[in-house]
């Protein structure tokens, strides 16, 4: 393997495929750098995290590659080999400097801070696939954050396999750099009564991707995913959700909600699969999006495919620009008119942000993620 | 303090306002009163600045500044303060959030220091204690969840914190139970002071029952049609709007 690759070189997915219709990754790759770097990373400080509290386990890699130094407790084993899950990608997977590992978490882990870094001084190529075993019954946090970067792209495949009665509260929160490319898989499966809460916040990278696929696979699971981005300039975010409901009694709550300004774009694909034994399925997904300004765009889609005949699959789809009378009740209190938008975006975000259990994370992310919104132009 | 001469507005293609002229001095209490869409709630809103409407003459001066040029926040930093008629509900940012922007907005205006959390905390529980909110409605967010009766309550907390100069309440009356009325009005009254004016948009005379005004003007057809002191309003209540209305039709 060479130490340099052209993203014209790669092969990359076409928008005739259906999950890549509005990202299209040709189209980015002439955004991209001329050469990306397939050479160790060099970053030589610890990224700054979001989250600064305490973790039973802090696990920190930087392009894909583990920071033992980083890190602190147990490091995850490598695998020899990883498997590409997703064939339109397999050809960049090839080119890319790839790892596999597997993290086994142990119910004394309570809380593992997962830290995928970028580095800031070369503009790497990079894919990593990360199986995390949860056992049964354990309770465990996870806080996972994208960050840093430069022009590299990097791709972050995580495989969650959840036990029975497991109970996962995941927070991801992309905050990378602004020139920095993110495509990201999350793969769950999730065994009987075992529950899996996310919150996906993003409000860094210049393209974010991310394909869910949540399988609810024994009787009585439970998948609730919330996502929020605040988008401004080119910002691309695309999540695309496949929710599979594989087993009676399971429970799906999707919802996603956007701030989108400036030129930046969301796409939202959620698509709710019933199997034809899952009876009793009680789903519902949800899509609000907020945009900010003309040339913004928003591509939302719930999709529904259902074979079994005693189910509840509710959804709804709304696009809407920030309330004008909201603004003027802000406004005749005496708040400035960033002020009063910078609230009423809160306000919007607020229903996806309660979401986040801790309250120092929670007021962490918060600001964060208002911060960015403000540098966008008033409209 | 505020002083409207021939001001004229329309929506759309629809003149609401034909020239309306009206001076108020400082602590006057003034009731503007009049049939359903006569221009009060137009009026209200054109002077908190509210940018719907397009003011086509007139003018309008608060302690000398041109109103009408003025933003809103600029307005609610120069002393007025809108009491609206639908509260808009803004879940997720609660009352306390929204308070401390709008209190330290003004303070910056002034030149001011912002305020202690204490400093803030203080002012903002003894209106909650006059307006009977409690303290749990303060951390909620604003209006979020809140009836028609909590909503005008918390206008009127929000504008006991605030103190303004010029307090325009539209229509803070309608939807309130007996007892909720004679708390807004205390409230009212607890604003009244040589240095506070209050404008009380208000169909009904019950209202004025509570907060006695020193002026009562008829606002009907987009022209203030009659005006004169607290016993204006009683005629009203007798009459109906239809003697003045009639008044106003009837040949010069």
């Amino acid at each position: 393997m060479s130490g340099v690759i052209a993203p014209s070189d790669i092969r990359w997915p076409t928008r005739k495929q259906e999950a890549w219709k509005y990202t299209d990754l040709a189209a980015f790759s002439k955004l991209m750098p001329e050469t990306f770097s397939l050479a160790e990373p060099k970053a030589k400080t610890a990224p700054q995290t979001l989250w600064q509290g305490e973790c039973a386990r802090r696990l920190v890699w930087l392009d894909g590659q583990f920071q033992n130094d980083w890190s602190q407790g147990a490091a995850p084993t490598i695998n020899d080999e990883g498997s590409v899950s997703c064939e339109a990608l397999a050809d960049l997977v090839t080119h890319s400097r790839r790892q596999a590992q597997t993290l086994v978490l142990n119910a004394d882990d309570q809380c593992v801070h997962l830290v995928f870094a970028h580095d800031d001084t070369q503009d790497a190529l990079s894919h990593l696939d990360l199986t995390i075993q949860i056992p049964a019954h354990a309770e465990i946090t996870v806080i996972e954050e994208h960050l840093g970067g430069r022009a590299g792209l990097a791709s972050t495949q995580i495989t969650l396999e959840l036990g029975a009665n497991a109970q996962v509260h995941q927070v991801r929160l992309q905050h990378a750099a602004s020139t920095q490319m993110l495509i990201g898989g999350q793969h769950a499966h999730i065994a009987e009564h075992a529950r899996l809460h996310q919150t996906h916040i993003e409000w860094g990278g210049r393209l974010s991707r991310l394909h869910s696929t949540l399988a609810l696979q024994g009787q009585g699971a439970e998948v609730h995913y919330y996502a929020l981005s605040g988008l401004g300039d080119r910002q691309h975010v695309d999540h695309q959700v496949d929710v599979r409901h594989e087993a009676a009694h399971a429970i799906s709550r999707l919802q996603a909600r956007g701030i989108i300004g400036d030129s930046a774009r969301q796409v939202f694909n959620g698509k709710i699969y019933v199997a034809r034994g899952a009876q009793k399925t009680d789903s519902d997904q949800l899509l609000r999006n907020l945009l900010l300004s003309d040339k913004a765009e928003v591509d939302a889609k719930p999709e529904l495919e259902i074979y079994a005949d005693d189910v509840r699959c509710a959804h709804g789809s709304t696009v809407g620009r920030l309330d004008e009378a909201a603004l003027f009740y802000l406004r005749s209190r005496g708040l400035d008119r960033a002020e009063a938008r910078r609230l009423l975006m809160l306000s919007f975000a607020e229903h996806v942000l309660r979401e986040i259990q801790d309250e120092n994370l929670r007021l962490q992310t918060r600001t964060a993620f208002a911060d960015h919104l403000s540098l966008q132009k008033s409209a | 303090m505020l002083k409207i001469e021939n001001l004229t507005a329309k929506v759309q293609d629809k003149d609401i306002l034909k020239g309306i002229n009206l001076s108020i001095g400082p602590g006057e209490v003034h009731a503007i009163m009049g049939p359903n869409g006569s221009g009060k709630s137009t009026l209200a809103n054109i002077l908190a600045g509210r940018d719907s409407y397009e003011i086509t003459g007139g003018s309008v001066t608060f302690e000398g500044q041109n109103l009408l040029e003025m933003d809103p926040e600029e307005r609610a930093c120069a002393g007025i303060f809108l009491g609206f008629q639908y509260p808009v509900e803004i879940p997720g940012v609660s009352n306390m959030t929204m308070l401390k922007a709008a209190v330290n907005a003004r303070r910056k205006a002034q030149g001011q220091d912002e305020a202690t959390p204490l400093e803030l905390l203080q002012k903002v529980k003894k209106a909650a204690e006059t307006m009977q909110v409690a303290d749990a409605m303060l951390q909620r967010g604003v209006n979020e969840g809140f009836s028609g009766g909590e909503k005008k309550r918390n206008e009127i907390l929000q504008m006991l914190v605030l103190e303004p100069k010029l307090a325009i309440l539209d229509e803070t009356d309608s939807g309130l139970d007996i007892d909720a009325l004679k708390v807004v009005s205390d409230g009212v009254n607890a604003l009244r002071s040589p240095q506070h004016s209050v404008v009380l948009v208000t169909h009904y005379q019950r209202l004025l029952d509570h907060i006695k005004p020193d002026f009562v003007h008829v606002l009907a057809g987009g022209r203030i049609v009659e005006s004169g002191g607290p016993e204006l309003a009683l005629t009203l209540e007798e009459k109906g709007y239809a003697w003045v209305t009639d008044k106003q039709q009837a040949p010069a």
